[in-house]
């Protein structure tokens, strides 16, 4: 129905109801005998004016006027007035309707005005919660689309532009792509920062509207909405569209701003262990560098002096202190690395005797004079690990356990399937873990309080977060009849492939 | 550059590697030339054609990787590439750009030397295959294609036994799992595990405890080798 059709109802319903009213007081006149009947008018321009628009109340005054001249007020059936005080009647009613339609025209107007605005304040409150949820961008465009897409009854595109790129980050579900007219509308608006398309100033013939979402300055994104059928945006809805972009806007700065604090705290948790390791590792690094400064100046002033029992203790004190300083060197990288979060595990199907075996080559002399059991049982034999990080891992449990525990004494190394996982034990028979201590000796820079016993402490917080990135768990207890038990557990993310044998000889060679 | 020994070509930029390089090797009887720069590399490996390479992959203007591609083209000289830990893929893509082999830093003279005769021995011999590998208890004839182990037979897989004569064909040196893959699977062939579960069954076959596998040794990240004979234990 459209808006000149309404307004006809209208005027026909106010004659309608001055010709009713034209009856009653006729029939009024005839029973009663009532001398003044333009009050019973004046009711009908009342009725009219309180439920009709303000020209179909002004066409009752002009009627009830005519329809009183002419059939009540003498003489009857003419147009003529014999008395003038029907004339300030006649102007009693034009003022009256006036008056009336006016203020319940203004009443309306109120109401509607008020219902809009909270018809945009739900729409907006909604949004505002939605937006306040998200966090990160495509949250942000996840939520203005679904609350403009309900207020529009429209397909809506959020896209985030950065330059030359644009990325649609949320989009009605099921709306067909953009089509380069509509990208078109969508880079006038980035370039011009205004709204512009479908019902608007600019661009006002394209099928689709679109506003800017305007952070930090510049256009950080443009929504755009294709109303599904032929309806155009009014001015309320085009405003309501501006607002839901600020609203972006907004959550856009929120977002960033917050990602900006989160890594500034970030960035201030790895200053301090920064900071804490470099104490460490200055002390640590010295006194490995101390000896193998003492022994060498040692030889090079005193060698001829020497005899060769002494040169030769010189020399391995340099080679086991030059050894014992690579391996710190390979635990701090790791540390730095898997703080920084950038060790992604390369996982390959690896046999865990290969790893386990470079583990204890790679450990060679300072393993000498020890008993290392190892048991591998057969289901747990091929493991889905990054080989690399593993092998440092088993190398530090290992180091771990010659370092703490009397020389010679034996270590146990197991590994066994438990449903899903594989599960590595290292286990000594040395002094044990302090009890309570089963967590701490995780924990960065702590060493165990042995007499002669040196190290950054780094080994088994390395160790953790080794396991830790591969899904798993390493953890410390004291065994029966004394000594500690390391146990990793490995979660298997799958069975492992079946070997594949070489394809037939002369195939390939 | 006196002596009478091999010529070594070290491209090595830090002068503290480069002193303990230059005594070891001068001690065993080698001839030295020293680049630290890739264009001085490049142009005394042309002037003197050297027989061997000590390459380090850090260079101060270029890439060693890039050299050792370049190297490989004109000569078939052997190629030992100097790393660090934790720099494996740089060890591979030396090994699959022509290096022959790899020392990680930090390095002993014994594994140094080692690596050197290993690698003048394979350039020197040529294509002509021996009948017969023997590595410390480990003897395989190649013409029976039988295995033993201390005098006893050992039955391989083909799959195993191939895999046990490409590594006992460059004895000593270093072969990456791609380079065994395309030996041994063809060069479609990608999957790194066939080679790991393969070598797992072999070492439990030829090793005495396949735990600390004495023949068959791991190159973590890298590949694997067949321990020389000329290796100390």
């Amino acid at each position: 129905m459209t808006e000149g059709a309404k307004s006809w109802v209208h005027y026909l319903r106010a004659a309608g109801v001055i010709a009713a009213t034209t009856a009653v007081a006729d029939g009024t006149r005839a029973l009663f005998h009532v001398p003044d009947l333009e009050m019973l008018f004046l009711l009908g321009v009342v009725v009219v004016a309180l439920t009709s628009t303000r020209g179909a109340s002004l066409l009752a005054a002009a009627l009830a006027v005519l329809a009183y001249d002419w059939f009540f007020v003498p003489p009857a059936h003419t147009l003529d007035v014999a008395d003038v005080r029907y004339l300030l009647t006649f102007a009693m009613m034009f003022g009256v309707s006036l008056l009336v339609s006016t203020l319940t025209h203004r009443l309306r107007e109120q109401q509607r005005a008020a219902f809009v605005r909270e018809h945009r304040a739900s729409i907006l409150y909604a949004l505002t919660r939605g937006l306040a949820a998200a966090s990160d961008d495509r949250g942000v465009a996840e939520a203005c689309v679904e609350a403009t897409s309900a207020v529009f009854d429209a397909d809506v595109a959020f896209l985030r532009v950065r330059g030359e790129e644009w990325t649609s980050l949320a989009a009605t579900p099921g709306a067909a792509p953009l089509d380069p007219a509509e990208r078109e509308v969508a880079r006038w608006v980035a370039i011009s920062g205004q709204p512009a398309g479908l019902g608007s100033e600019a661009l006002g013939d394209e099928p689709v509207l679109c506003a800017p979402v305007r952070a930090w300055g510049e256009v950080a994104a443009v929504l755009v909405v294709r109303p599904r059928g032929q309806r155009v945006p009014d001015a309320e809805q085009r405003s309501l569209l501006e607002a839901a972009g600020r609203q972006a806007a907004l959550a856009l700065d929120r977002v960033r701003l917050s990602e900006e604090a989160r890594r500034a705290a970030l960035r201030a948790e790895a200053e301090q262990l920064r900071s804490g390791l470099l104490s460490a590792v200055s002390h640590d690094f010295r006194t490995p560098l101390a000896a193998v400064v003492g022994a060498a100046t040692t030889l090079r002033d005193e060698g001829e002096g020497l005899d060769a029992a002494t040169r030769r203790e010189l020399s391995e004190a340099i080679c086991e202190e030059g050894e014992r300083l690579e391996r710190l060197v390979a635990n701090l990288l790791d540390m730095t690395r898997l703080d920084a979060g950038t060790v992604e595990p390369k996982r390959e199907w690896v046999p865990l005797d290969e790893v386990v075996g470079s583990a204890l080559g790679r450990l060679g002399r300072l393993l000498d004079g020890r008993p290392v059991e190892t048991r591998l049982e057969a289901d747990a034999a091929m493991v889905s690990i990054d080989p690399l990080l593993v092998e440092q891992l088993i190398v530090n449990l290992l180091e771990n356990a010659a370092k703490y525990t009397p020389a010679g004494s034996p270590i146990e190394l197991r590994a066994t399937r438990e449903g899903a996982a594989v599960v590595l034990e290292v286990a000594d028979r040395g002094p044990g873990i302090p009890p309570g201590d089963e967590e701490r000796i995780f924990e960065r820079f702590r060493r165990g309080t042995h007499p002669g016993v040196r190290g950054v402490g780094l080994g088994l917080a390395v160790s953790r977060a080794i396991a830790t990135v591969h899904g798993g768990t390493l953890v410390a207890a004291n065994r029966d009849g004394g000594g500690a038990l390391f146990r990793l557990t490995l979660p298997l993310p799958a069975e492992p492939p079946p070997p594949v044998p070489a394809p037939a000889e002369g195939g390939a060679a | 550059m006196n002596g009478t020994g091999p010529l070594v070509l070290v491209v090595e930029d830090e002068p503290q590697v480069c002193r303990f390089l230059r005594a070891a090797l001068s001690s065993h009887g080698f001839r030295i030339l020293e680049a630290g720069t890739v264009r001085e590399a490049e142009q005394l490996a042309t002037s003197h054609n050297p027989e061997v390479y000590l390459l380090d992959l850090g260079l101060p203007d270029g890439d060693g990787i890039d050299l050792a591609r370049r190297v490989r083209e004109w000569t078939h000289a052997p190629i030992i590439v100097l790393s660090a830990r934790g720099r494996e893929e740089d060890k591979v893509n030396a090994l699959d750009a022509g290096a022959d082999d790899y020392l990680t830093k930090p390095f002993g003279v014994n594994e140094l030397l080692a690596r050197l005769r290993v690698a003048l021995r394979h350039s020197r011999a040529g294509p002509a295959e021996e009948p017969v590998i023997e590595v410390g208890p480990l003897r395989i004839d190649l013409a029976r294609r039988e295995v033993r182990i201390e005098g006893r037979e050992v039955r391989l897989t083909p799959t195993e036994y191939r895999l046990l004569t490409l590594l006992a064909r460059h004895a000593g040196k270093v072969l990456t799992h791609r380079q065994i893959l395309r030996e041994v699977w063809g060069p479609n062939a990608t999957e790194a595990h066939y080679v790991r579960v393969h070598m797992a069954e072999l070492r439990k076959k030829i090793e005495r405890d396949p735990a600390r596998p004495q023949l068959l040794i791991t190159e973590p990240g890298v590949g694997y080798r067949l321990r020389d004979q000329l290796e100390p234990g």
